[in-house]
Order: C-alpha cells, then structure tokens, then sequence
C-alpha cells in the first residue's frame, strides 16, 4: 500500500523489540490536548466571571 | 516492568498538564485570594436559636467599606432573608450565609458566587458586582417540594 | 470449541444481570418523565411527585442497576478463568448477597414510591426519610459485602491451588474491585448504621450534619470507581478478545488498578468544595490526590489504543492509523464499548474541571454536573455493560447469539449514543448558562435569565426520550435472547501480549496496598473528621419537606 512509512517498528533506538505505537501516542496526545484546551477554556470562563 | 518509550514519555505529559492546573489553582488559591467559599474556624450557629445569634438575629446588607458590604443571609424552605439585595455597581460584597433548616444552595446565576448553607454552619464568600443588571440567586441543592420556586434577585444600579 | 458455561454459576450471573436491567427499566420510565416534565411537555399526575421520580431514578440507577450488574458480570467472570466453575461457597455467598440486597432493593424502592423517602440518592441530611429506606440501603450494602466475600473466597481458592501462579487478570481486577468497595462502604455504613437510622427512628433528636455529608462522600468517590473498575475489566479484558488481539501489558493493566484502588477514596472533599465546615487546605490536598487518580486512567487510555494498534498492525494494517481499519466495527461487542471509551473522553475532561478546587465554582450543582456523570456512568458505563450483555446473556445460559442479535445491539447503542449526546451536550451547555440540577419545572416567575435555559430543557426532553426508545430497543433484544436457540456462545477472555512471568508478582501483595490505601485515607481524612466530631456545630433536627 502507498505511504509504508511506519513499516518498521520505528522507534529511535532501531534494535528494541518495542512494537510501533506512533498511532497511539498521536492519539493520546490528541486527546490531551483536548484536556489542556477543555480545562484552560473552563478557568479562562472562571476568571472572566469572577 | 517494561514500559514502551512512548508510554512513559505520555505519563509524563500527564503528570506535567496535571501539575500544571493543580499549580495554576494553588497560586490563585492561597495568593491570589480566588479561593473556594469556606467559614471562620469553629463557627458553629444554632439553626433553631439564630434569631439570638449574631450576625444572624438581624440578617441583612450593611455597609463596612467604601462602596463594601456584609450581606448576612439565612436561606430557609423556600426563600432567603433578606428578600432581595440592591448595591451599586463596584460593590464588594462579603456574602455570609446559613440556613435555619436543610441543606441550600446559593448561586448568583452569572457570577461563581455559589456556596452551600448548611444549618449550624456559617459560610463565606467575597464578590465585587462591576456590572450593572439584575441578577437571579436561586437555591441549587435539592431542599423539598418547594425547591424550584426557591430564589431571590440581587440589583446592581 | 468454546467451553460450555457452568449451568449453576450462569444462573447466580444471569438472575443479577437480568435483575440489574430491570432497574434500568424502571429508573429509565422515571428518567423520561423527569426530562418530559422540565421540557414542559407534560405535567405529572398527581400521585406521583418530580423529587420522587429523581429519587428512584438516582437510586435505581447509580445504586441498583450498577452493583447488581457488576456482582453478576464479575461472577460470571470468575467462574470462567478459574477454571470454568465456583466454589459452592463462593457461590453460595453470592445467592445470600443476592438475596439480601434484593430484598433492600424492594424495601428501598417501596419506601420511595410511597413517598416516604423523597430525599435523592444522596439522603443529604437533615432531610429525614423514614427509617426503612435507611435499612434499605444497609441492606444493599451488607448484601455486596457477602457478594465480595464469595468473590474473594473463588480467588483465595484458585490461589491455594495455582501456588506459585500470576492469578488470571480478571480476577485480579475483580479482587481489587471489591476491596475498593469495601473500603469504600465503610464510610455510608457508618453514617446511616450510627447517624440516619438512630436519627430517623427518633432514638436521638439532632444528627451532625458536615460529618453525614462528609461519611457519604467518603463513599460516593470511590462508587464511581466501583462502577469504572468493571467497565476497565471489559476494555482490558474482553475486547482485545472481540478484535482478535492480546492484551498489551497485563502488568501495567494491574499497576492501573493499583494506583485506583490507593487513590479512589481519600479525594471525597472534591464533591464538598463549595461547603462549610471543611477549610481550603484539606479541599486543596484531596483536590491533589483526586488528579492522582486521574493518571491510572491516562494509563488506560493509551493501554487501550496499543491493543488496536499492535492487532491492526500484526493483521497487516499499516500507515499512522491504518490499524483503525482493523477494528470490528459491526460487532455489538465492540462497538458498544467503543462508544463508551469515547464518551470517557469529555466525561474525563469535566471531572477534571469539576475538582478543580475553586473552579468547581462554575459548574457546583448545575445542570452540567449532571452532563458529566451522564458522560461518565450513563454512557461508559452503562453502554459498555450493553455491550457485555449481549454476548454474556447467550453465553451464560448456553444459547448461540446471533446476527440479528448483534444488529438489533448496534441499533439499540446507537440511539443510546445518539440521545446522551442530545441531553448531556444540552445540560453542559445549560449549566455553564447557571441552570441549576434537581430541579424541577420551573420559570423562577417569568425571569428572563431563566429562559435562556428553555431550548436546551427541551433538548434534554428529546435526548431522554430517544434514550427510552433505546431501553425499548432493549427489551425486545432482551425477549429475543430468551428465546435463542441453545448453542455456544464465546465468553471472550483475552491472552497477554507480555508472558506471564513479564509481570511483577509485588503487584498482586494486597496486604501492601490495602494498606498504603488506609494510609492515605488517613492522612486526607482523619484531621478534617476528628475536627468535626471533637468541635461539632450543632446538631440538626430531622426536615420532611415533601
């Protein structure tokens, strides 16, 4: 398939046997930053309230 | 135990991000003065005597400042006393407040004045009204029947 | 060939799980009216009032549906990997748990439907209800705590006979599930044994009141990890299983139950922040220990997207996200706790906020709270054990679930999904605008600030409505499932990724983290609960104001 990019586990140190997770830690840094955007959205509306 | 690289650089992120809201929160908390509502040590009020018990036995908003109240207020099934506040814009208020029999809550829709009254406690919680309008104070914690017709205004001319 | 599940144990999981979506049911018809009622789309007859309806539908839900269908799911769990059949004492504690909290279930809903109790699934004081409900609800809880016993008497059984051995994952999970519950029911034991029950029966005049408040939220914490334990159990569990993978660390899966197991319970000020009684400095270091508790579910999280990775990319799928392709999404038994896992996202976010000290400010007792926990119980919760249901239910009594079972569950999630999202995306909304929860229709006298809550309590009412719909959808399933053909059913239980040997054994010393539990406990709590009983307010009398 086109774009085999990632085929390798390819992580820095090449030898591990780490399997490939950049989906994963793509995915959970989006979904933290959901968190960091959700909590600061909320105190910037607490503190325009207060 | 083996942790994937990636995994423990994610676990660092989130303690980090956690530890920077609990930071944020902290420093506006205790020295900023944006602290949650609280009581005085040790002040306890019978809620069945507080017609005797200062600053209870004569509730109501009075002055102590430039433009600086004390509002004492008992919430109670189903309303608050005193009936409606007027203050001009700029006041800061010092909301001190109990209830004379369940647990009420005390929100000023619109502002993050919301407190809880419970009877034999006294709670406090300063706010300072900038903007002119009418505001809804209405009870938010489940008190009886009555409990959806249970709310007062606060105007800021 | 899938093994054939022990007919005796089947019944104990089945008559819990089948009890459990009977309250669903009931506390469904009371969850519609409520949103109806607030739309102004009816008006109740008389007989029945909205704080009784809010009652039975927070005590049916949170309490009854929850603890029942977790007792029974982790049962039916336990006979599976420990060999395929239950101990006769474990079994036998189950059915006097069973029986126990069934009957405080009756007695409870009873008490409620005669307007004896009108006090909401969190009986603040000094609200008084009758002494029965009180008794009612020490019945439910004595009942689990046999229930955990007979759980806890398999494990110990398996344990002496597998010397030497890792226990299976489930039942390590389902051991630290109920030791959290038991260190969790020790404070509402406490306050409704020793406060509400001499209280409500008149043998003492006043109650303190901060310490009740104070003893349930000691509790109502850790329930919440109570019910999100057993949801974990599935996604750790049973769905690589339903995907044709392995789980990809047991031990960090059990390191997660740990760290939830010591960092559940001394966080309760985090539901009092707005209070008396309780000075900023003990709020602010349970609000610390509340964001350690949020960091198992990090863990969770990214454990839960390297099994989709790591089985898309071993069946070939390739590219940052190609693996996403891999995952079984007509499959009822995925699906549906994928949905929850969404739902969890938001829901995570606003528990955050929510115990951020005095930010809690913005949202204490508005309608969002209620966005949140509907997020959180009412869809990870509850859609992951719909998920669970429509494979266990076959499994557990020997029939062969079907295709059109699998399609009349995506139906029946989907619109499950579909009104949470319609409700809890109104009630955020709201209740950043101030509208209050627990509170019944209302204008507050034609207030203009009120109105602005109007639209989306008519969102609610349509998003409540198709959450009926769905329990309709349910029930047909639920008729249909009875009716299956006998046959085989997979109980889907997942192999690790990680040998067996990969895991640390320290994880399993139990006597070390119960301990580093009360530890904490200790430290957050035992200053802050001393002051209130050597300094008390005064007491208060008891309050029937409806």
């Amino acid at each position: 398939m086109a774009n085999d990019v990632k085929r390798q586990p390819a992580n820095g140190n090449g030898h591990e046997k780490e399997p490939a997770l950049w989906g994963t830690f793509v995915a959970v840094l989006i979904m933290g930053s959901l968190f960091v955007a959700g909590w600061f959205g909320a105190f910037a509306l607490f503190l325009e309230r207060n | 135990m083996h942790i994937h690289r990636l995994e423990k650089i994610w676990i660092v992120f989130g303690l980090v991000m956690l530890a920077v809201f609990l930071t944020v929160l902290g420093i506006f908390a205790f020295s900023q003065g944006v602290q949650t509502p609280h009581s005085y040590a040790h002040q306890g009020v019978d809620p069945e005597k507080l017609s005797e018990t200062p600053p209870f036995d004569q509730p109501g908003v009075y002055q102590v400042g430039e433009n600086e109240y004390e509002a004492v207020i008992i919430a109670y099934a189903f309303g608050f006393t005193p009936n409606e506040i007027t203050v001009p814009a700029g006041a800061k208020i010092h909301f001190v407040v109990t209830s004379s029999d369940v647990v009420h809550g005390f929100e000023i829709v619109g502002t993050t004045v919301n407190l809880m009254a419970v009877p034999g406690e006294v709670n406090r919680v300063t706010y300072t009204f900038d903007e002119p309008g009418e505001y809804l104070i209405l009870c938010n914690e489940y008190c009886g029947v009555g409990h959806q017709a249970m709310y007062t205004k606060l105007i800021v001319t | 060939m899938a093994q054939t599940f022990d007919r005796a144990d089947g019944k104990l999981a089945l008559t819990h799980i089948l009890f459990a979506l009977a309250a669903l049911m009931i506390g469904g018809i009371a969850g519609m009216l409520q949103g109806m009622v607030r739309g102004g789309v009816i008006e109740l007859p008389g007989g029945i009032g909205y704080y009784q309806l809010l009652t039975a539908h927070g005590v049916l839900m949170a309490l009854v549906f929850t603890t029942f269908f977790i007792i029974g799911f982790m049962f039916s769990g336990l006979s599976k990997v420990t060999g395929g059949r239950l101990t006769g004492t474990a079994r036998g504690l189950g059915w006097a748990g069973f029986w126990l909290m069934a009957v405080g279930t009756v007695l409870g809903t009873v008490m409620i439907l005669a307007n004896k109790a009108t006090v909401l699934y969190t009986f603040y004081a000094p609200l008084k209800a009758s002494p029965w409900f009180y008794i009612a609800l020490a019945l439910v809880v004595v009942g689990s705590w046999l229930s955990g016993a007979g759980m806890i008497a398999q494990y110990v059984s398996w344990r002496k006979n597998n010397k030497g051995k890792i226990s299976p994952l489930f039942a390590f999970m389902a051991v630290a599930t109920m030791g959290l519950w038991y260190i969790a029911t020790l404070g509402v034991a406490i306050t409704v044994l020793f406060q509400f029950i001499p209280w409500s029966f008149g043998w003492v005049e006043k109650i303190n009141v901060m310490l009740s408040r104070t003893l349930f939220w000691y509790f109502g914490h850790p329930l919440v990890y109570f019910w999100l334990m057993p949801v974990y159990i599935c996604w750790y569990v049973i769905v690589p299983k339903v995907i044709g993978g392995k789980i990809f660390s047991d031990a960090l899966a059990r390191l997660a139950f740990v760290l939830l197991l010591l960092f559940s319970t001394p966080v309760g000020f985090h539901h009092q922040l707005m209070e008396p009684g309780i000075t900023p400095f003990w709020k602010f270091l349970q609000v610390i220990l509340t964001f350690m508790v949020v960091v198992p579910s990090l863990i969770t999280a990214f454990a839960l997207f390297a099994t989709f990775e790591t089985t898309g990319r071993a069946k070939g799928y390739k590219g940052l996200f190609g693996w996403f392709r891999a995952l079984p999404w007509k499959d009822v038994r995925f699906l549906a706790p994928f949905m929850g896992m969404v739902a969890f996202i938001p829901g995570g976010i606003g528990g955050i906020i929510n115990a951020s000290h005095q930010m809690n400010a913005l949202v204490h007792n508005t309608i969002w709270v209620t966005g949140h926990f509907h997020l959180t119980v009412a869809t990870a919760v509850a859609i992951t054990f719909f998920g669970i249901a429509y494979w266990l239910i076959p499994a557990i009594t020997g029939r062969r679930m079907t295709a059109s079972i699998n399609r009349l569950g995506i139906i029946q999630v989907s619109l499950w999904a579909l009104g949470i999202l319609v409700m809890s995306g109104a009630m955020h909304i709201s209740g950043l605008l101030g509208a209050p929860r627990r509170t019944s229709d209302t204008t507050y006298n034609g207030n203009e600030i009120a109105a602005q809550w109007d639209p989306y309590n008519l969102l609610m009412a349509i998003g409540g409505a198709i959450l009926f719909l769905s329990l309709i959808v349910m029930a047909v399933a639920l008729i249909k499932m009875i009716r299956l053909a006998k046959g085989e059913t997979e109980y889907p239980v997942a192999e690790s990724l990680t040998p067996a040997e990969a895991t640390p054994r320290w994880l399993e010393r139990w006597g070390v983290w119960v301990g580093l539990a009360a530890v904490l406990i200790v430290v957050a709590y035992a200053i802050p609960i001393a002051d209130m009983i050597a300094n008390p307010a005064p007491g208060a009398k008891g309050y029937v104001l409806w």
